[in-house]
Parts: structure tokens; C-alpha cells; sequence
């Protein structure tokens, strides 16, 4: 960094404001809408043709992020005859038990930061992916069985009138039916992350723009044609025979849909922190009588922004946390600056008080 | 695709998208809702300066008669220098990409920058910018008729972006001959400056145009109309 932006960032700071005149810990103003971009949204324009189950804007400052989820479903791959092997059941549930990760899911993020170049992804962008990635995994948020798909079935009558059962909204003599097809499904959900003018660290607005898209996810009802549910194809290859199934076409009801449960009790929001030593020789001497101007001062913080800020501050909190100091993930890096405890118990008030502020306006 | 991509998180492989399933009985109330809307009133919506970190940017919203809204955000960098050997007048490049939605192929985004690109080669005054490259970024946020199956979609979309271009390059500061502007007619776009005595561009997805004047002159109302309104904008 330029040494003139440097010092006029330590005069700045010793007059107790920022370059960019927020309070040492004031935050910047967050606003947080769906942007009507997903298909259930509530004056959605193009439901018939739009592929995208949640989405949400987070306008910080000037930069804001888009996020849409889009969705996939994959075929989980049991035991051939899982029904009856009492004893393999047994075993997943065992060791299922001790691998609490196991049951938690996650979402496939891809951050894209606008920078004005074309290009592979960069660090930054891979790295905020992952982290995204991992933080959501371990944060248990989202667990496996709310991506389970419950499929249905849908029928077609002699007069070419469809209809579709779900298992859960049936009768129970036609629930035999859906039960016929062992085989499950989940979704897949795709975050696509767009950050336009970034001027700070992003991962905290990502995670937060991350978690109320995750809120406004809908998931489709999916099911299969009737016709395909139970198809076998019997076929002899070098003498053996056997049966191929068929792949299934699952196709998702255009109306029905089911809202994404997510672990209420386990959802934070992020935020994030920097420690800077004033030098002393810029310390502007408030009064004239002022003895212990040579002891560098060093200052929290809160939510940093312009590029002077990102590249002077070497001391960073990262913070997830919901409103009653629930942390789902906290990073520290020391750097430069003393980190004491007294700073970090700062962080922590602090970041609860901006999850609460995040969690009403979401 | 063979090669692993190790970058980008991309989820299980074997992962279906999601497909949704067009019933007839879906799509008659969905007629019904566009003719309750129909309004008949476009509109616009235009704000500079959003993204801050560009020399120059453009956000427009565009509300058609039906109700239909195509959002674009374009962004400008530039002039900015070029590595490499001399060029005497500056390299325009121009870059489009669906933020939310993707529904055009890579080979409609190639046809859609090469065609803006020669569109604003023509009106950015370019001998004004040796050494330089003007990159511009163009984001379609939302487009509410998107239709995977239909080609008219380009159509729908272009005149937006090449008005969200210009207003891009103004607020960038950079110098152009005249505000361009374009109008559409079926399925057939003209842009044009000089208060339509000089046409900068013409796409046309219609193969039996039977009057090309006529078809101008059509387009050349529509872009007069949008013309005047980013002059009220700027003014």
C-alpha cells in the first residue's frame, strides 16, 4: 500500500473515524431481498419457465451479491437387497451414529467475483467456494433427510387426464404403489454466488446472501410416470441373463412444492472484524498534555471495507454466530496487530448484536 | 466433459438438473395471468453507477407491454492499457453472461457479443484510445419471457443491452460518436444513431422480411422512443 494512504489512514483512525467515516464499530447497512429472482417468489414473472428454488440479494454498502440455487436430483446407491438384511441396516446405523457429518449436507457453491477480466476462477473465488462449502457441512443447517426426495407417481387415465400421487397425501391402499420402487432419490442444490462491487473481504456477505437464499428455497414435488416405475428389461449378455432397470426419468411438478427445512435452531450469520496498531508518530495529540503518545494504540474494528483498510490490516476475526452467541464458525488470524482477549469478547458481543440485526430483516 | 474440473465445487456427477414437467393444464392459467397484467405502457427504469469498482456502469430495467421485465447490468472498464505490440486505436471487447438463468447456449452469448461488439466498434470514438482495451460487462439479471425452446429471446433482449451499453459508456466518461439506441420489430433489431440516419447494426432472426425499408422505418420509432428516454435520463 501507498505509504501517504497509510498515514492518512493512522490520522484518520486517531480522530477516531474511518476512511470511510463509519465508527470504529459500526457496521455497513444491510439489505436483504429474495430480488424476485426464483421461480416461487411472490411476483415471479416467469414461473413456467425459470429453474431457480431460492435466490436472494444482499446490498452491503455498495456491494451486493446475488445468489440463486438451483437444484439437481441424484440416485442414491443402496445395498441391492437393503430390505432384507437386517443386519447391514444395523451397521449403517451404528457407524452412522459415531460420523455425525454423515448426516449433514451441503450445498455446491460456485462465488463469482466481478473484477472486469474473463479468466478461470481465482484464488479468492475458490477459496470462498470451499469454505462456503465446508462451513455449511459441519454447521449442520442442512441435514441429508430434508434433501430426501419423496417421490410420487404420476398416473395417466384413459382419457389422457393426469394425476399425481404423492406417498405422504395418499390413501393407504394406493400407498403399495409408491412403495414398489425401492429406490430414493435426493436433490442436489447449486448456490451460483455473484459479488459485484467488492471492496472488502466477502465471505461473511456470501454466507449471509448464502443462508437467506437457503431460506427461500422451495423444493419441487417430484414423481414418476406410472408407466416407468416398475420397468424391468430382462436382457442375456454371454449367456447370462439378468435385468437392467431402467434409469428413471424423474420430472418435478410445476405447482407443488415443499419449503427446504433447514435446522432453524443452527442458523448464524456472519461477520467479520480487523485489529490495527496506530503508529504513534501519526497519532494526532487530542490533548495538548498528552504523555504516552509513543505507545501504539491498536483499535478493533468492525466490518472492513475499502481496499486501504483490507491491505493495512493484518489481525481478522471471522465470525458466524446466531443471536445468542451460538458459533457455527470462527476463524482468527494473527497477524501484525495483538489480538487480546478483551477484543475478542468485543467480536463476540458484537457479532451477535449484527446476526440479530441480519436475522429481522431476513 | 473429460477433464475433471478441480476449481469449481460442482457436486456429484451423476446429478440430474432438475426438469419440470410442462402439463397442459398448467400453462392456461399462466395465459390468463399475462393478459390480466397486459398493460399495454412500457417502461423504463435507469440508474448509473452501481458497481463501483468499474470506470462506468448501467443498470436498466425494462418493462414491456405484456409485463414482461428484462433486467440488465452493464459495466465498463476501461481504458485501461494493452500489454503487447502497438494499436493505434483502442480493442473494444464485450462480454455477456446470465446471472441468474442460463438459458442461451455458447454459441447465441458468441453471436450476441460479436454483433455488440461490432455495434459499438462502430460508435466509440476508438481513434481517441490508442493502446487502450475498453472491456464491457454485460449481466442479464432477469428476463422474465425467457423461453429455453423459443429464438426470439436474443430479439427481446438486445435493444435493452445495447441501451444499458451506452448508458454504461457514459457514465465511463468515454467518448462515442452519438447515444445508440435500437429499436425491434418482430424479429429483427436495427440500431441506429444520428436520430436514425446512420444504422450502426441490424440482427434479424426473421427469414421472409418482405419490406426491409419498412421494417427500418418501424424500428426507427421504437429507437427515436428510446432514445428520448435516456436523454430525459441524462439531461
Amino acid at each position: 500500500m501507498n505509504t501517504n494512504t497509510a498515514l492518512q489512514q493512522d490520522r484518520h483512525l486517531s480522530l477516531e473515524t474511518r476512511p470511510c467515516s463509519r465508527g470504529f464499530e459500526e457496521f455497513r447497512d444491510v439489505l436483504i431481498n429474495d430480488g424476485n429472482i426464483s421461480r416461487y417468489s411472490a411476483k415471479c414473472q416467469n414461473a413456467n419457465t425459470n429453474n431457480v428454488i431460492g435466490s436472494s440479494i444482499v446490498r452491503s454498502g455498495k456491494t451486493f451479491v446475488i445468489t440463486s440455487i438451483t437444484g439437481g436430483i441424484v440416485e442414491e446407491t443402496l445395498s441391492a437387497n437393503n430390505e432384507d438384511d437386517v443386519g447391514e441396516e444395523e451397521l449403517i446405523t451404528l457407524s452412522e451414529g459415531s460420523n455425525r457429518l454423515a448426516k449433514n449436507a451441503s450445498v455446491h457453491p460456485v462465488v463469482e467475483i466481478q473484477r472486469g477480466r474473463v479468466g478461470g476462477p481465482t484464488d479468492e473465488e475458490m477459496i470462498t467456494s470451499e469454505r462456503l462449502h465446508k462451513t455449511l457441512l459441519h454447521s449442520g443447517i442442512l441435514k441429508k433427510t430434508a434433501l430426501r426426495v419423496l417421490c410420487g407417481v404420476r398416473r395417466t387415465d384413459e382419457n389422457g387426464k393426469t394425476t399425481k400421487i404423492y406417498s405422504d397425501e395418499i390413501l393407504e391402499e394406493e400407498r403399495k404403489i409408491s412403495e414398489s420402487n425401492n429406490r430414493r432419490w435426493s436433490y442436489v442444490l447449486y448456490a451460483k454466488i455473484q459479488v459485484f462491487s467488492r471492496n472488502g473481504p466477502i465471505f461473511d456477505l456470501c454466507w449471509n446472501s448464502l443462508i437467506s437464499a437457503l431460506k427461500s428455497v422451495q423444493l419441487p414435488r417430484a414423481f414418476l410416470d406410472e408407466r416407468a416405475a416398475d420397468l424391468k428389461i430382462a436382457v442375456r449378455t454371454r449367456g447370462r441373463s439378468m435385468t437392467i432397470r431402467e434409469t428413471y426419468d424423474i420430472l418435478c411438478d410445476p405447482e407443488k412444492s415443499l419449503p427446504l427445512q433447514l435446522n432453524q435452531h443452527e442458523l448464524g450469520y456472519g461477520s467479520n472484524y480487523g485489529i490495527i496498531d496506530i503508529d504513534p508518530l501519526a497519532q494526532l495529540a487530542k490533548e495538548e498534555n498528552e504523555m504516552d503518545v509513543d505507545k501504539p494504540t491498536s483499535v478493533l474494528l468492525a466490518d472492513i471495507e475499502t481496499e486501504a483498510e483490507e491491505s493495512s490490516i493484518y489481525s481478522k476475526l471471522s465470525l458466524i454466530t446466531n443471536k445468542d452467541g451460538q458459533f457455527k464458525s470462527a476463524t482468527i488470524i494473527g497477524g501484525g496487530s495483538k489480538i487480546t482477549p478483551e477484543m475478542i469478547k468485543r467480536c463476540i458481543s458484537l457479532s451477535k448484536e449484527r446476526s440479530k440485526d441480519i436475522e429481522s430483516k431476513i | 466433459m473429460s477433464v475433471q474440473d478441480r476449481r469449481r465445487i460442482l457436486g456429484p456427477a451423476e446429478a440430474k438438473p432438475l426438469r419440470f414437467a410442462v402439463d397442459s393444464e398448467t400453462s392456461i392459467p399462466e395465459e390468463g395471468r399475462t393478459d390480466d397484467k397486459k398493460t399495454g405502457k412500457e417502461s423504463v427504469f435507469i440508474s448509473t453507477d452501481l458497481v463501483t469498482n468499474a470506470n462506468g456502469s448501467s443498470y436498466l430495467e425494462y418493462m414491456d407491454g405484456n409485463s414482461d421485465q428484462v433486467l440488465v447490468m452493464s459495466s465498463v472498464f476501461g481504458p485501461r492499457p494493452l500489454r503487447g505490440s502497438f494499436q493505434s486505436k483502442a480493442s473494444v471487447s464485450i462480454q455477456f453472461k446470465e446471472v441468474t438463468l442460463e438459458h442461451f447456449n455458447t454459441g447465441e452469448i458468441k453471436e450476441i457479443c460479436t454483433f455488440l461488439t461490432n455495434v459499438f466498434n462502430a460508435v466509440i470514438n476508438i481513434e481517441k484510445y490508442p493502446k487502450s482495451g475498453i472491456d464491457i460487462f454485460i449481466d442479464l439479471i432477469q428476463h422474465s419471457n425467457s423461453n429455453p425452446a423459443e429464438e426470439e429471446n436474443i430479439i427481446k433482449i438486445l435493444p435493452t443491452c445495447i441501451n444499458s451499453i451506452t448508458m454504461a459508456l457514459v457514465d465511463a466518461g468515454i467518448e462515442i460518436i452519438d447515444l445508440v439506441s435500437a429499436g425491434s420489430v418482430d424479429n429483427s433489431v436495427v440500431a441506429f444513431i444520428r436520430n436514425g440516419h446512420e444504422i450502426v447494426g441490424i440482427w434479424s432472426d426473421d427469414d421472409k422480411v418482405s419490406d426491409i425499408s419498412r421494417l427500418i422505418e418501424d424500428c426507427r420509432v421504437k429507437y427515436l422512443q428510446n432514445k428520448q428516454t435516456l436523454v430525459q435520463y441524462l439531461r
